[in-house]
């Protein structure tokens, strides 16, 4: 029996191995499996959806502390994983009557413990007696090969995935409870408040970078800008302090500069060389996905994930930043070449010697990721062909020659005062020319101007400006800040940064963090700071690591780990009182932030609020006085996307206004939408084009 | 316990919290640097432009609301 972690990878590991590429697809429900034979081996090739089992409290009580667990099937914890039933059954089927195990599940912490746990808990084999294929993409060779090398399971980097499950659910279960216990504690509300060993620090890097955004001052500076004139050309000259601290001196030096002569004083030339720029490994390519298409992390590593299932690419969830020795480069470029895109670029990096620029970081398991030079054999959507071309650029561009840059200034003096005016010229495109559209030259030419020459200051201006605060993070910036600070892992980060802003602790693309996200941040600060500390995090990855070297027991790492819970879960119930009430007041600026919208114009007590209704689900504005029977005022709201109160009233009909984001889309409207008569016309065209839509519904 | 007149906090001088308390003392501090850029400014002014920028923090914006509310027009 060979298992697998998805459904298309036991497909694409069934073909490899088959002597005939085409394994006999059986289905039992809704679940398949393959049967083939590679050579005179018979195979059961199955898969997992990922885990198919969790770890289940076994002490009783929705409580705090909890520290001991078991693993259960998926779907005795997580109701809605009720697929995972029909597959651990056929798995157990089908495991009686086999001779022995492979587990080809992804090479790595989490793919060796999902193929050991099923091994464990679903075919109730020994797990010394398995073995484990070891690949880095889907191709047919490297499967084989991997058939044909394999070997037994690797035990420490099971252990290491034990300790970070054991871990992460003793700090997210036990912590969240905390947290959740203090608010009902206090005010008799239930509302699940998480936090857990890497979102903690998280949250504590945003609200860090939030204090310091709402506490900027901006200062004033001035730029001096003149334009020169030379034999009748216009140039653009910088001065050569780039800001100003003072007004004064700023109208002193546009005084002083008007109208003169300036003297080319000399004019200097730098050439730079730039190697190519390193592999791509999952952060560098998440980082770069973001900056020329606006892909949120966890969405090009879906992209990613879903290149590598087709094989098309190597595996993604990588540290590396370097392409192994044994990589047959030749056969990934003549696969290229075979590609209209990269055909030419491919024919004449073969021409050339085949050796990569290596980059420094390094992964036991995988390499870089690089494009396995398989053409796909489906049609690839808008964004996997953007991610695609993208690898496939950055790994052409490893074999070019360096780019080569000219970096100009000349030197222009006035009195005492200096200008310059700068050119950057292009020497070699090397390497840039096959990253493509991803590399942005800037060239600039330099004016033609000799030492000596004199250019006439035609146009000096001062410009008053203000310094910036802090930025946000962005999705990308926070990773990479993630990774630097080495929080969680490359398959677990950007999980981590869409989980702040799905349980509401930020809000925007730009993570401003909500009353909520400071209300929790607040109050952890306050009261258990260790949890918004990354040292407790980095501690542990340092200790993931000793296990997988073998120099140390999870035994160990999970004592320790429980004993510092213990010790902060005592304090915390010592200070749970003053915890709940501080999480209770936040609570009440967030709700008073997000929900409320006013006094009600209706009964002039009541405040009007934004609430759902239990019955329909739908959510409208009703009156606080509802519930006595005193008001009945309600608007109806649009029922897609996120609502934010704004301070402002409606022009037309003075009624609050709300922003509403969904997707890329923010419009502004007031809650009295469907009868202000500032409105009307919007709503006849809301009409028109519904109307519009289901004619041409019906029309086919 | 004394609340922050602006948000509701607790207050850590008998006025404001300790973000608020934060975001005055660099408003105050930042003043300096005011005048010695754009001589002759005055605090009026001062906080009237750092208010009208966008890049100015929101505490620093809810301090000089206060201050302004206290003020009067």
């Amino acid at each position: 029996m060979v298992l697998t972690e998805k459904p298309s990878a036991a497909k694409k590991i069934a073909a490899a191995l088959d002597n005939t590429q085409s394994p006999k697809e059986i289905k039992r429900g809704k679940v398949v499996y393959y049967e083939c034979k590679k050579e005179n081996d018979e195979l059961v090739v199955v898969y997992a959806i990922g885990h198919l089992f969790e770890l289940q409290q076994t002490e009783k009580g929705w409580t705090y502390p909890r520290l001991e667990s078991k693993w259960v099937p998926k779907y005795e914890v997580d109701k809605k994983a009720i697929n995972i039933k029909p597959i651990i059954n056929l798995i157990q089927k089908l495991s009686k009557d086999v001779d022995g195990f492979i587990i080809a599940t992804d090479y790595d912490i989490e793919g060796s413990l999902i193929g050991y746990l099923t091994l464990k808990y679903a075919c109730k084999a020994d797990p010394m007696k398995a073995h484990r294929m070891l690949f880095s993409s889907l191709t047919d060779a490297d499967l084989e090969k991997a058939y044909e090398t394999r070997g037994g399971l690797d035990f420490p980097l099971i252990e290491a995935g034990h300790v970070r499950h054991e871990v992460d659910w003793l700090y997210g279960i036990n912590m969240t409870r905390a947290l959740t216990l203090a608010i009902k504690n206090v005010a008799g509300w239930f509302k699940v408040i998480s936090t857990g060993r890497v979102q903690g620090p998280t949250l504590s890097f945003i609200a860090q970078r939030e204090k310091e955004i709402n506490l900027f001052v901006p200062t004033p500076y001035w730029t001096i800008h003149v334009i020169g004139d030379h034999k009748g050309n216009e140039m653009e000259l910088e001065y050569f302090k780039k800001q100003l601290s003072s007004k004064q001196d700023a109208n002193r030096i546009v005084d002083d500069l008007i109208g003169q002569d300036a003297v080319v004083d000399v004019i200097n030339q730098r050439t730079v060389t730039q190697p190519p720029h390193p592999p791509f490994n999952l952060s560098s390519l998440q980082a770069e996905a973001y900056r020329h298409f606006g892909f949120k992390p966890s969405r090009t590593l879906a992209i990613a994930q879903s290149l590598y299932l087709d094989a098309l690419i190597s595996y993604p969830r990588t540290n590396s930043e370097m392409l192994p020795s044994t990589l047959d480069i030749k056969g990934i470029l003549t696969g290229l070449g075979g590609m209209k895109d990269y055909a030419y670029m491919a024919k004449t990096i073969l021409k050339g010697n085949l050796v990569p620029i290596q980059g420094k970081k390094t992964d036991p398991a995988h390499p870089s990721i690089h494009p396995t030079g398989e053409k796909p054999t489906k049609h690839l959507s808008p964004s996997d062909k953007k991610v695609y071309d993208l690898i496939v650029r950055r790994f052409l561009s490893l074999f070019g020659e360096p780019l080569i840059k000219n970096h100009q200034r000349a030197d222009i003096i006035c009195g005492s005062y200096r200008l310059y005016v700068r050119g950057l010229q292009i020497v070699k495109q090397g390497w840039s020319e096959f990253y493509g559209p991803y590399f942005k030259a800037g060239e600039k030419v330099l004016p033609n101007i000799d030492q000596g020459d004199i250019v006439r200051l035609a146009s000096v201006n001062s410009e008053n400006k203000y310094t910036q605060g802090p930025a946000r993070f962005n999705p990308a910036s926070l990773l990479k800040l993630l990774e630097k600070e080495n929080l969680g892992t490359k398959a677990t980060r950007s999980s981590i940064v869409d989980s702040v802003k799905s349980r509401g602790y930020t809000q925007g693309e730009k993570f401003e963090l909500s009353n909520l996200g400071f209300a929790v941040f607040e109050t952890l600060s306050q009261f258990i700071p260790d949890v918004l500390s990354p040292e407790m995090t980095r501690q542990l990855e340092i200790e993931m690591e000793k296990i997988q070297e073998g120099t140390e027991k999870r035994e160990n790492v999970i004592r320790g780990a429980k004993t510092s819970l213990l010790k902060q879960l005592a304090e915390f119930k010592s200070k749970e009182d003053q915890i709940g009430e501080t999480l209770v007041e936040g609570l009440q600026r967030y709700w008073k932030d997000t929900e409320e919208l006013g006094p009600c114009p209706k009964c002039n007590d009541g405040i009007l609020r934004i609430v759902k209704s239990p019955k329909s689900g739908k959510r409208f504005v009703g009156c606080s006085n509802y519930k006595g029977g005193k008001c009945d005022q309600t608007f109806p709201l649009p029922q897609k996307g996120t609502l934010s109160p704004m301070d402002s009233t409606c022009p037309y009909c003075e009624y609050r206004m709300i922003t509403v984001t969904s997707g890329k889309r923010v419009w502004t409207t007031c809650i009295n939408w469907s009868k202000c008569p500032g409105r009307q016309d919007d709503l006849k065209a809301l009409d028109d084009r519904r109307s519009k839509k289901k004619s041409d519904d019906i029309g086919g | 316990m004394k609340e922050c007149c602006i948000c509701g906090r607790k207050s850590v001088d008998e006025e404001f919290c300790e973000y608020h308390q934060a975001a005055h003392i660099n408003l105050k501090s930042v003043f300096e640097i005011w005048v010695n850029a754009n001589r002759g400014v005055t605090w009026e002014e001062y906080i009237r432009q750092v208010y009208e920028l966008e890049e100015t923090g929101q505490w620093v914006k809810e301090i000089i609301e206060n201050i302004m509310s206290q003020n009067g027009p």
